[in-house]
């Protein structure tokens, strides 16, 4: 990381003196408290969510969920059949509603084990086109290419049992826009990344922050195609995100 | 819109949305659903009363350690290279905004739902500076394309809108010419407004939870507007209740189970994102500049006085999805952008009595709230101490107070109770026609409406017992 973050830190501050002197004397102190301990949970139910299970049972549930409560589509594969069943993924999205292949464009993320799985000549067919993300080229060419692009592939750092969950890091060669702006997203994931919760993710970004790391600008936790129940609470599958999510998990990784 | 969306007077408010047979028939169904739901979800999570201990503790710990988190969280949003404002009013918060959309000569800003900004009046501020301001949550959209209805739900705002009305406002605003499909109708808007995100220089958010150990900010959604307005325009504000915040990871795990199975049960909703200030250098797509307005607005007298729980409240609006009142009334009957019974706690102690005195009374203590409550709000007993409060102050209407007074006289002298219990009773027997009194004042009046009162015999229940068949 190159930025400088002593540079001009007084400017980008304002009020604080005042606004948490006034907390202070609302909570009844003459100052600000300067240290805190922090209780341990009381309880820990949460972290006893699927406790037991084996990786193949967390896939089990994962797959589960996401296919029938979440309007996803997840599949299991191996490494060596990654590259074609992407492929077909990619290409089940290229088509018409009769089911006939039209010209589509698919923007793969350039993160590096995804890189070394597959390679974008093994995906593209005469229609159908793959675009590696490219952070030199800057944000207009890549922007351009995801806004148009009917597919995004993305790899997922962990995916959630328990909720369907994807979690992705922002990374320069896996921009924000890769699993945003195509229509259909489809998530790359080890089975050996899969856990059973929340829990786990947000413990791994605790680990993070108490090292004193910056975390990624962007971490999300993505369940499923973007959705809305805002006209009469009628679910509608398709906002302003993806309007189609598939689920690729690698069986032996 | 600021947070008080009515000049009408509570009844006459009232009056209007009872006739709305739409609203009504809709608002129960999406109580039913949401209710159910949530029971599901919680059901299934199991140990739910010891989640919710946890979240309540969370809180509270929270709340009372505030000024140290808060300055953690400062510190750690510059450490990240970004930018925060401490504003006390709602004022200070929107003039600092201003100042941005101005040094960015700014034309079009995106913005994510958020209560806060509605609650500060973010959005004629942006007007008035020639900028455009779209919201791109659908809900809060249609209510803006509708030129600015008010809110009637904390997590679906335009609950009180069935799908033909909001094709006939699609229609004459934006020159739609598609059927009353909602699917249809996403579409189209995912459509209409796709450019606003690409073109827009400001995108604005609010804040779910903040996380003091990393300077993160979170936020809870579906429809992935939140994903984009902090993603594609160069700058991201984001703006937080200053109550908003959490410790750790560790504890941002608690809240954020507790609050998408309370709002709309489900584990996760389906985004949950955690932006940590500006992108990092080497990448080319997010914001490179990230603002954090924090804002008070009252919340700090809320913080030093009686009513301090209601700040552990964390938006899911299990509390209105649940109370019978809200269900009746409808959430524009509040006047207020925060309805049912957060609303009628809140919007009071925000905003004062003057504007809202009326909605501690649309509540009849059944206490359900309390019950479904994910971080247990006393929300029915802070609803009695607005009550308490204004009987204190004199601010409850001069009729009621002549009435107690009246009623004290009465109670305390023995003679007088008795002789106006026998001429009642005689009274009510000579007046009441078929179920039906002639005259009918105050709140009596409002519930006779709607019930028939039976017959009376022209005697006290006193004297019928007195005299009864002893078998």
């Amino acid at each position: 990381m190159s930025y400088d973050n002593t540079a001009n830190r007084a400017q980008r501050l304002h009020n604080r003196e005042s606004f948490l002197d006034n907390i202070a004397s609302q909570l009844g102190r003459t100052q600000p408290l300067s240290q805190v301990e922090r209780p341990v949970l009381k309880y820990s139910c949460h972290q006893e969510v699927m406790a037991t299970f084996s990786q193949d049972e967390l896939k089990d549930a994962l797959v589960s969920y996401a296919n029938t409560a979440l309007g996803a589509n997840a599949i299991v594969t191996t490494q060596a059949e990654l590259e074609a069943t992407l492929k077909q993924v990619c290409l089940t999205y290229c088509q018409d509603e009769q089911g006939q292949a039209i010209p589509g464009e698919t923007i793969l993320s350039a993160y590096e084990p995804l890189m070394e799985l597959v390679s974008a000549q093994a995906l593209e067919t005469e229609q159908h086109h793959v675009y590696v993300w490219d952070q030199s080229a800057g944000y207009e060419a890549n922007i351009v290419v995801a806004e148009r692009a009917k597919v995004g592939v993305v790899f997922a750092e962990q995916a959630l049992a328990e909720s369907g969950t994807m979690v992705l890091y922002s990374r320069a060669d896996q921009g924000r826009a890769v699993s945003l702006l195509p229509e259909a997203s489809v998530f790359v994931v080890p089975k050996s990344a899969l856990v059973a919760r929340l829990t786990q993710a947000t413990d791994k970004l605790h680990e993070k922050a108490k090292q004193g790391e910056r975390l990624p600008s962007c971490v999300n936790f993505i369940s499923g195609p973007s959705s809305t129940a805002d006209i009469e609470l009628i679910k509608v599958v398709g906002v302003h995100g993806p309007i189609y999510a598939t689920y690729v998990i690698i069986d032996d990784m | 819109m600021s947070m008080k969306t009515s000049d009408v007077n509570f009844k006459q408010r009232i009056d209007v949305q009872m006739k709305d047979d739409f609203m009504r028939k809709s608002v129960a169904n999406a109580q039913e659903r949401m209710f159910t739901n949530r029971q599901i979800a919680a059901d299934k999570l199991g140990n739910w009363e010891e989640w919710r201990e946890m979240g309540m503790d969370i809180r509270n710990h929270v709340l009372e350690n505030l000024d140290y988190y808060l300055h953690q969280l400062s510190e750690k949003v510059l450490d990240n290279g970004g930018h925060v404002f401490f504003a006390k009013t709602a004022q200070q918060a929107t003039d600092y905004i201003e100042q941005i959309i101005q040094a960015k000569n700014a034309k079009k800003v995106v913005k994510s739902k958020s209560m806060v900004t509605e609650e500060i009046g973010l959005n004629q501020m942006i007007e008035r500076n020639n900028c455009e301001v779209i919201e791109t949550d659908l809900g809060e959209y249609i209510l803006q394309v509708d030129d600015c209805d008010p809110p009637s739900h904390i997590v679906v705002p335009a609950l009180h809108k069935n799908r033909t009305q909001i094709k006939e406002i699609f229609k004459d605003k934006l020159n739609y010419q598609g059927s009353n499909d909602p699917e249809e109708m996403t579409r189209f808007v995912r459509n209409h407004i796709r450019h606003d995100f690409l073109e827009a220089d400001i995108g604005i958010t609010g804040c779910n939870f903040a996380v003091a150990e990393s300077g993160t900010v979170s936020l809870v959604t579906n429809e992935g507007n939140a994903r984009l307005a902090p993603s594609l325009p160069k700058t991201h504000i984001a703006v937080m209740g200053m109550e908003r915040i959490v410790p750790t990871f560790e504890e941002l795990d608690i809240v954020i189970s507790l609050l998408c199975r309370s709002a709309v049960g489900i584990p996760l909703t389906g985004y949950v994102t955690a932006l940590t200030g500006p992108r990092e250098d080497e990448q080319c797509d997010g914001p490179e500049e990230f603002h954090l307005v924090i804002v008070d607005n009252g919340r700090s007298d809320i913080l030093g006085s009686e009513f301090k729980d209601i700040l552990r409240c964390v938006r899911c609006a299990a509390c209105v999805n649940t109370c019978p009142a809200y269900r009746h009334i409808g959430g524009q009957s509040y006047g207020s952008i925060y309805s049912g019974p957060i609303g009628a706690v809140l919007s009071p102690l925000l905003g004062g009595y003057d504007d809202f005195k009326d909605l501690p009374y649309a509540c009849s203590l059944c206490k359900a709230c309390h019950d479904v409550c994910p971080v247990k709000i006393p929300l029915s007993d802070l609803l009695m101490k607005h009550r308490e409060k204004m009987a204190e102050q004199h601010i409850t209407p001069l009729s009621e107070r002549v009435v107690v007074k009246g009623f004290n006289v009465l109670n305390a002298t023995p003679l007088l109770w008795n002789m106006g219990v026998k001429v009642g009773a005689t009274m009510a027997s000579k007046i009441i026609k078929n179920g039906k009194m002639p005259l009918n004042v105050g709140a009596i009046g409002k519930w006779a409406e709607t019930r028939d009162l039976p017959q009376p015999d022209g005697q006290s229940f006193r004297s019928w017992f007195e005299t009864r068949d002893k078998k």
